[in-house]
């Protein structure tokens, strides 16, 4: 890996058995992610951006193939290795949020920490000043069921923000939001790609998305065809 | 570690109303086995405290009675026994559970006269002990109380009348007993030539052993035993109330220990996409077991907790175990008993929990995270 490279995936493939038949969901992905990059992948329903970004995150395992997350290769590693990974270089956007129910929104973002055992002062300032710089230090302690869908959304990269990990994959973090708060979203990640040097990873189906990226991957059928460039 | 254990306080709270009913079940199955265990216990210490409350180091009985008292042997034994080196007394008795003034199931003992203060520690409450082979009767402090009897009043044994001349006080469960003169024992219940038991003391106490051996020697046919003893020797009596007991808290056990399994089944089917969040945070298969046993040992705890508790204030209300009509003992609380009962709550739990975090450790967050 290169110097400034963060994560590298080299002939990444992932085919599912169904039945007798093996059907593929990716196809030889190679890609290669810099320190600081804010990479969009688009592609229309089914293209395999979500086992894309499962096998980027070390949530699932390739059929061939391998991924480097800062000269580790995570497709060689054991599963207690892998969860240390997911802890530390890694934090998770879903489409859903994905927040745990009646926790309160400081907790939901406390949680990657305590399996970073980072000590209770400094995980609860850590989570303060996360969620004030997505804008929610007004909803501390509200529970998910108390915000709105784009506040939900916040606290999610608040969350995966909590271990400062060389990178944030996103799986259609926009997905469920209207414009607006799509918009807000966009711009929040945009704000955090420049201030923190945060590394982004953002799959979507929506075309419009890309403008934000420095890095536009296009994916159809499992093979990324096309890239371009917009900084 | 206690960050984990405060997730898992915290995911009990937020199935209060689930977990409050496995916390019950929990309870439940505690007071059953500290109940039961109890109750066998207490009435093995009573039968053990009742054999050495009757007095003798060495009890002599049919083999294969039900309960020593209830068997017959040979009257003419003791004559055999007083030629045995070291043996000071030897007292044939008779017990019989008879009818006494229309109230049944009342235990009724022959002794001899001579034999009452050789074998029993007592103080008079009224009147005199009995002291001549006439047929007159003293009784139990206890008994008395409850017939109202008193010096000068007679009872009626098996359609027997007799005087009351005494009232006796033991502190022990004789004091619920009528005693009478062993002949007349033996006249009233057809029993001529036999005994109940037979009771012995020694000269020596270090040559106990010698004289049970020697006695086992003479009578190979009886069930001899030294008093300390007899309360083991009570096979299969003991041993079948023991078991049904047992066998009672074991299904109780059982059936919690699959409740839990269940509980906690549901919980992982639907708290798999929880699991899988948490995994794809970065728990550690370690991390989800730890936080999953650590709730149903909570569970555990607090169950344990619960039954012991309630149980307790079951005991202090008095729990009695009704021995006849008019006499009743208390089950004794026995301190390890609850502890048993506590850790129990825990082990099943816990163990019961084994599977299901095993199923939870293998949840697949890109599986569960799928679909949103």
């Amino acid at each position: 890996m290169g110097r400034r490279e963060i994560l590298k995936a080299q002939d990444l493939s992932k085919s599912y058995r169904m039945g007798k038949t093996d059907v593929p969901a990716l196809n030889k992905v190679n890609l290669e992610v810099e320190k600081g990059d804010f990479i969009v992948i688009q592609g229309p329903s089914g293209s395999g951006k979500t086992t894309l970004l499962n096998l980027l995150g070390a949530l699932d395992h390739p059929t061939s193939g391998e991924v480097w997350i800062e000269d580790a290769n995570i497709t060689r590693q054991k599963e207690r290795s892998l969860s240390q990974i997911r802890c530390r270089k890694i934090g998770f956007v879903f489409q859903f949020y994905n927040l745990i129910p009646k926790m309160s929104a400081l907790d939901n973002v406390q949680l990657p920490m305590i399996f970073a055992k980072t000590s209770k002062k400094l995980r609860r300032e850590k989570a303060e000043n996360l969620l004030k710089a997505v804008g929610l230090e007004h909803r501390l302690q509200h529970n998910p069921s108390e915000l709105s869908a784009g506040e939900q959304q916040r606290v999610a990269v608040a969350r995966a923000l909590a271990n400062d990990p060389a990178i944030v994959l996103m799986d259609e973090p926009t997905g469920n939001l209207d414009e607006e708060n799509t918009q807000n979203i966009m711009r929040l990640l945009e704000r955090l790609n420049k201030e923190m040097k945060q590394t982004f990873i953002l799959t979507t189906h929506n075309v419009a998305l890309t403008k934000y990226a420095n890095k536009v991957h296009f994916l159809h059928d499992g093979t990324l065809t096309k890239s371009s460039k917009n900084a | 570690m206690l960050e984990i254990l405060a997730m898992a306080l915290q995911n009990i709270r937020r199935r209060a109303m689930r977990n409050s009913l496995t916390v019950a079940g929990l309870a439940v199955f505690v007071m059953i086995f500290v109940l039961i265990t109890s109750f066998t216990l207490t009435v093995q210490s009573e039968v053990s405290k009742s054999l050495s409350d009757l007095g003798g180091e060495i009890t002599l009985w049919s083999q294969g009675a039900l309960l020593p008292f209830f068997g017959e042997i040979p009257e003419n034994y003791t004559t055999r026994i007083e030629q045995i080196a070291y043996v000071e007394n030897v007292s044939p008795q008779i017990a019989r559970i008879c009818s006494v003034d229309s109230q049944d199931l009342r235990l009724v003992f022959g002794l001899n006269p001579s034999d009452i203060s050789v074998f029993y520690t007592y103080t008079m409450v009224e009147g005199t002990m009995i002291n001549t082979n006439e047929s007159k009767a003293v009784l139990g402090y206890l008994f008395a109380d409850f017939l109202k009897k008193h010096p000068d009043d007679s009872i009626t044994i098996d359609g027997h009348v007799m005087p009351v001349i005494g009232v006796f006080k033991t502190d022990t469960w004789m004091d619920n007993v009528v005693m009478i003169p062993f002949a007349v024992a033996q006249n009233n219940f057809s029993l001529s030539g036999r005994a109940s038991i037979i009771m012995v003391t020694v000269t020596d106490p270090s040559q106990i052993d010698f004289v049970v051996s020697e006695i086992r020697n003479e009578f190979p046919n009886v069930s001899v035993s030294k008093s300390q003893e007899a309360a083991s020797r009570l096979a299969p009596l003991m041993g079948s109330i023991s078991v049904v007991s047992y066998t009672f808290s074991t299904i109780a056990g059982i059936a919690c220990f699959f409740g839990i399994t269940n509980v906690m089944l549901t919980g992982i089917i639907e708290r798999s996409k929880e699991i899988g969040i948490l995994k794809a945070l970065g728990a550690s298969g370690g991390d989800v077991t730890r936080m999953m046993l650590y709730e149903s040992a909570s569970l555990g705890a607090a169950g344990g907790l619960l039954g012991c508790s309630v149980s307790i204030a079951l005991f202090l209300q008095g729990m009695l175990i009704p021995i006849t009509s008019a006499s009743v003992i208390a089950i004794q609380i026995f301190p390890e008993v609850f502890i048993y009962g506590f850790t129990l709550s825990i082990v099943i739990s816990t163990v019961a929990a084994l599977y299901p975090v095993w199923r939870a450790v293998r949840v697949r967050p890109h599986e569960v995270l799928k679909f949103g």
